[in-house]
């Protein structure tokens, strides 16, 4: 060990470098509000190895993008996960950045001799928001589309330039397949290429003027290792702790594919771009530009301006009032927009999983849960297999709880449980026309309270036309000749993959004409379903896996 | 000139000469969106016969919602896209109609038409436009673009040459 460091030493150096790196003096004042640049840092690192991880599975193509993050999401493994990290450490990144230029501001730290890596941090922190804007896209979900025809449209409002830089940045003259191509480039070439370079500045520059420290007096000293390290650590810790537990508890949102013709879709953009956004609906008509282009273009100049703006001879905040009071009324403002602009947004499909972009659970259970529905379980078991408590002491007592397993003591199989569903069902079902057993639906009764069981009630939060849909499906017997979820006969096509070959409208004229839309096709016709029945058998299928 | 300058200078040159080679091959790749196409031949989408739309050439204020599915060039592949277009009555064309883009011109959102206040509204940023397309209300700095509408023999068509230019 001890010759392999002195090999690395003389031949690299490596043992001066780790002492140059770790015996940094570095303030000890205020020396917590010193970690929010490593922060950054932090989850920068966290970006490039989930963002690597997603680009193995990524397409970034229209036909293919939704999919392949649908894939990411619902069928790899860790896929959410990744996506996930990656999805809240992008907010991670604005936030500390953020908060690593307040402190710099407050403390004045941008004077002679930093100010260059005050306008090094500045480019970081337009490369942070350059990610944010072009990773939005990738997805191609109706949040990713719509955001993105508005991000590409507000330069064209600019006089002269507006409209060829609105192009440049689409690609052409709408969003499309060349957009998402030129997001992807630069999303994970040219930023990442430029942020490396710059942070690698950064650093050195840092390293260059020594730390600034809070004030510009003499002030306690400790090297950088072990102490600075620790609290730079401690923060990484809970950062990467905060961010698994985002990852697990709320998964990254993906939204319906994109959809050109929904003329009823809100774009919302991102909280780090909630600002921008608001400030858009100030300017209308002929001021417009003054919103998307004015008003950032002078507060980035500000901002680049701030070192040779604020030269006076001391750091100290009571010879600084001034630039204080007007660094507060800028951050008030900001943050005012993003509190309005958040007031403004529609609640409910903002955050989480669109159900349906959810893969949809087996038709058969769907199949059993309109039955436990229509026999009338729900008056004995309750109507997610937990029974209310008996209303009174005179009052019947419910039927056995179905949930949780543990719960169930008595567990009935097998012929019982049929024997038991036909004598107690409080609507049996009358004798089909023609000539159907009333009772072919209880084998996916017991399986859909089976799943109750182990899982717990996670179907009743499924849109209508998933649950619809797939009791149709179930009841229909479509597993006579199709696979579904590798279980079914094999004269028919697997339902799987639909999404992207087929649309709703061909799916239902299908239904209704098989043969009419597949030469040769030996499915009958189930013109004899209602039309929302047929269309809700469509949503189930488009939504498979 | 000494030679080490002379050599300083030229490698330089040289450096700086490739680099810009480079860059700007790099630079018309990356530009080429910008270029036009050419302004080509009207291409015709029939939309039906003139008797459907016989209320409209007479001055009905009810637009007419059509969807339109056609082949667009879509960076390098070509894509089938359905598009909404609203038939509006136009005095001013030979077919007595033309089309309205239902792209609002502030920031593209899709607008939709509002039977109940007849007029089409943008739910992005409010904005509301009249049945002829013409700003009422809110950011849009233009009305609703149009495209041509031209009667061939019997029938109604759409001239798309202008979409994707």
């Amino acid at each position: 060990m001890r010759r392999l460091l002195e090999f690395l030493e003389s031949r690299a150096a490596l043992a001066s470098l780790w002492r140059v790196f770790a015996d940094e003096p570095i303030s000890t004042r205020r020396a917590w509000l010193f970690t929010l640049g490593s922060a950054a840092l932090v989850a920068l690192l966290v970006q490039f190895a989930s963002g690597f991880a997603l680009a193995l599975a990524y397409a970034p193509t229209p036909d293919h993008a939704w999919e392949s993050v649908k894939a990411i999401q619902t069928r790899l493994p860790a896929g959410a996960l990744v996506r996930g990290l990656h999805h809240w450490g992008a907010s991670a990144m604005v936030l500390f950045v953020a908060l690593h230029m307040a402190r710099t501001f407050a403390f004045g730290a941008y004077r002679r001799p930093r100010e260059l890596n005050w306008l090094v941090g500045l480019a970081l922190l337009l490369l942070v928001l350059g990610f944010g804007f072009t990773g939005y896209l990738l997805p191609w979900d109706q949040k990713a589309y719509w955001a993105t025809v508005v991000g590409t449209k507000v330069p064209a409002a600019l006089p002269v330039v507006g409209v060829a830089a609105s192009r440049l940045m689409a690609g052409g003259p709408a969003v499309g397949a060349a957009t998402l191509t030129r997001f992807y480039a630069l999303h994970v070439v040219l930023l990442p290429l430029l942020t490396v370079a710059l942070v690698f500045v950064h650093l050195l520059l840092m390293r260059k003027h020594g730390h600034a420290g809070p004030t510009d007096e003499p002030d306690p000293r400790e090297p950088f290792f072990p102490y600075q390290a620790a609290r730079d650590g401690a923060l990484a810790l809970a950062l990467g702790l905060a961010l698994f537990w985002l990852a697990a508890r709320h998964p990254a949102p993906l939204e319906r594919l994109a959809d050109p013709t929904d003329s009823s879709y809100v774009p919302r953009p991102e909280w780090y771009f909630l600002p921008l956004f608001q400030l858009l609906k100030f300017f209308k008509g002929p001021l417009e530009p003054i919103g998307t282009a004015v008003l950032p273009g002078i507060s980035v100049l500000l901002l680049a301006l701030v070192p040779w703006l604020d030269r006076g001879a001391s750091r100290r905040p009571r010879d600084r009032r001034l630039v204080l009071a007007a660094g507060g009324v800028g951050a008030a403002l900001l943050l005012g927009l993003l509190y309005f602009g958040n007031l403004d947004s529609p609640k409910g499909t903002s955050s989480g999983l669109d159900p349906a972009s959810q893969p949809p659970p087996d038709a058969r259970l769907l199949g059993g849960l309109a039955s436990y529905e229509r026999r009338g379980c729900a008056s004995c078991h309750g109507s997610d297999g937990r029974p209310a408590p008996a209303p009174g002491p005179g009052a019947s007592a419910g039927g056995a709880a179905l949930l949780p397993l543990a719960a169930r003591s008595h567990t009935l199989t097998g012929d019982a449980a049929t024997l038991h569903v036909k004598e107690k069902s409080v609507k049996a079902p009358a004798e089909d026309e023609d000539g159907e057993s009333p009772n072919k639906d209880i084998p996916s009764l017991l399986a859909y309270v089976e799943a109750l069981g182990k899982y717990g009630p996670r179907f009743s939060a499924l849109p209508q036309p998933i649950r619809a849909g797939g009791a149709a499906i179930d009841r229909e017997d479509c597993r006579q000749c199709h696979q579904l979820y590798g279980e079914g006969g094999r004269r028919g096509p697997v339902l799987a993959h639909l999404l992207g070959k087929r649309d709703k409208d061909w799916l239902v004229a299908h239904f209704k004409e098989p043969k009419k839309l597949v030469e040769g096709s030996k499915m009958p016709s189930f013109k004899f379903l209602p039309d929302a029945e047929l269309s809700a058998m469509s949503d189930y299928l488009l939504a498979l896996p | 000139m000494t030679t080490r300058r002379t050599f300083t200078f030229a490698a330089f040159g040289t450096a700086l000469a490739g680099a810009s080679s480079v860059s700007g091959a790099v630079l018309a790749f990356v530009l080429g969106p910008l270029r036009r196409r050419a302004a080509q031949e009207p291409v015709l989408l029939d939309l039906g016969p003139v008797a459907a739309f016989e209320a409209l050439r007479a001055g009905a204020m009810q637009p007419e919602e059509i969807l339109v599915e056609r082949t667009v060039d879509d960076g390098y592949m070509t894509r089938r896209v359905k598009e909404r277009f609203a038939i509006v009555g136009d005095a001013r064309a030979a077919s007595g109609l033309s089309a309205l883009i239902m792209t609002c011109s502030h920031l593209g959102c899709g607008v939709s038409w509002d039977r109940g206040r007849n007029a089409f509204l943008c739910p992005c940023h409010g904005g509301v436009y009249g049945p002829d397309g013409a700003v009422l209300a809110g950011p849009p700095p233009r009305a609703l673009s149009r495209l041509p509408v031209v009667v061939v023999g019997e029938r109604v068509n759409l001239d798309t040459s202008a979409l994707d230019a």
